[in-house]
């Protein structure tokens, strides 16, 4: 894999740290459509799913073909990926965009997208789990003031 | 990182969504996508397994709904009509003279210096046995790297197009059946 130097990965670290607000809002739409386990306390296997490949693909069309695979899968009950799914692909669209304007040579393009793709991922989730904990904190005072 | 992963994050991505995008019309206005998700799953599961044989699974399928299509009702014949053009679109995908691209065409692209169209002697009336030998080498030698090239990418290529398939249709099925309602 070519490497990528000091600049270019400060120009994609800056890129995502300005660009947050959309990121921490699908975090957001993220809390409200798949929400959590309330019994167990845990997160959806979904965002942890989509937090993993993001962590671990060597391509980014790999990430993009998770989303899309998501979204193609039949329906049991409900299926939130489908009123989420066209969100996070125009999100990773911007980001696939942003790679190709930060350097012209396409194996550094690749690196770039892969680098952007895990911070994005790292605050669409952490913004999902700072959800998760204000609404278990909220939970909590309520039962408190109940008993 | 390969050509293979480059190509697989760039051009097949986009190739896949751009030659389906026609058949995707077509459906809009029969409100009804040309294959069943299973059969794309089986696709993709041929893809993986046994690469070289796409085309021909392609053209097997073909020929079925092409002799459905013969005893068919007038509406079942336009749903069997898109289903040829699919499956004739996926035969064109792996190796087409015909259509602009395919990945025996891209695989073309990237060939070796020596093994380049350009770089083969032409076969012409009074070759000595030691040219012909070397330009049958090279046809062979050609021959057979753009076999380990199809082999290696059309698993890749259709896992990218077969989850494009099982997207857009799941996207306009809602749409349809939003309309519906």
């Amino acid at each position: 894999m070519k490497a990528l130097n000091e600049k270019l990965i400060r120009k994609a670290d800056l890129y995502i740290e300005v660009n947050r607000q959309p990121f921490l809002k699908l975090g957001r739409r993220f809390f409200e459509k798949f929400g959590y386990d309330e019994k167990k306390n845990t997160i959806r296997a979904q965002i942890r799913n989509l937090e993993n490949i993001t962590c671990s693909a060597t391509r980014f069309a790999d990430i993009e073909d998770f989303v899309k695979s998501q979204m193609g899968k039949e329906p049991k009950d409900k299926n939130e990926w489908k009123a989420l799914g066209s969100e996070v692909l125009q999100q990773l669209r911007q980001l696939r965009k942003k790679s190709e304007e930060l350097d012209a040579d396409p194996y550094i393009q690749m690196a770039l997208r892969l680098r952007l793709a895990r911070s994005w991922v790292r605050a669409v989730v952490s913004e999902y789990l700072y959800q998760v904990a204000r609404d278990q904190m909220t939970r909590r005072e309520e039962a408190n003031d109940h008993s | 990182m390969t050509i293979l992963d480059l190509l697989s994050d760039t051009t097949y991505r986009d190739q896949a969504a751009r030659k389906l995008h026609p058949l995707e019309q077509s459906a809009n206005e029969l409100q009804n996508f040309p294959v069943e998700t299973s059969q794309i799953h089986g696709l993709r599961e041929i893809a993986r397994q046994q690469p070289a044989s796409v085309s021909g699974f392609a053209r097997h399928q073909k020929e079925r709904a092409e002799r459905k299509y013969k005893i068919a009702s007038e509406t079942a014949q336009l749903k069997l009509e898109a289903e040829i053009d699919f499956w004739n679109l996926v035969e064109n995908l792996c190796d087409a003279s015909t259509s602009d691209w395919s990945v025996r065409k891209e695989g073309h692209a990237h060939l070796p210096e020596e093994l380049r169209e350009e770089n083969i002697p032409e076969k012409r009336q009074g070759m000595t046995p030691e040219e012909q030998t070397h330009r049958n080498q090279l046809r062979k030698r050609q021959r057979e790297w753009l076999n380990r090239w199809t082999n290696e990418h059309i698993p890749v290529f259709f896992q990218r197009f077969c989850t494009q398939c099982l997207y857009r249709r799941a996207v306009m099925e809602k749409h349809w059946q939003k309309n519906k309602n």
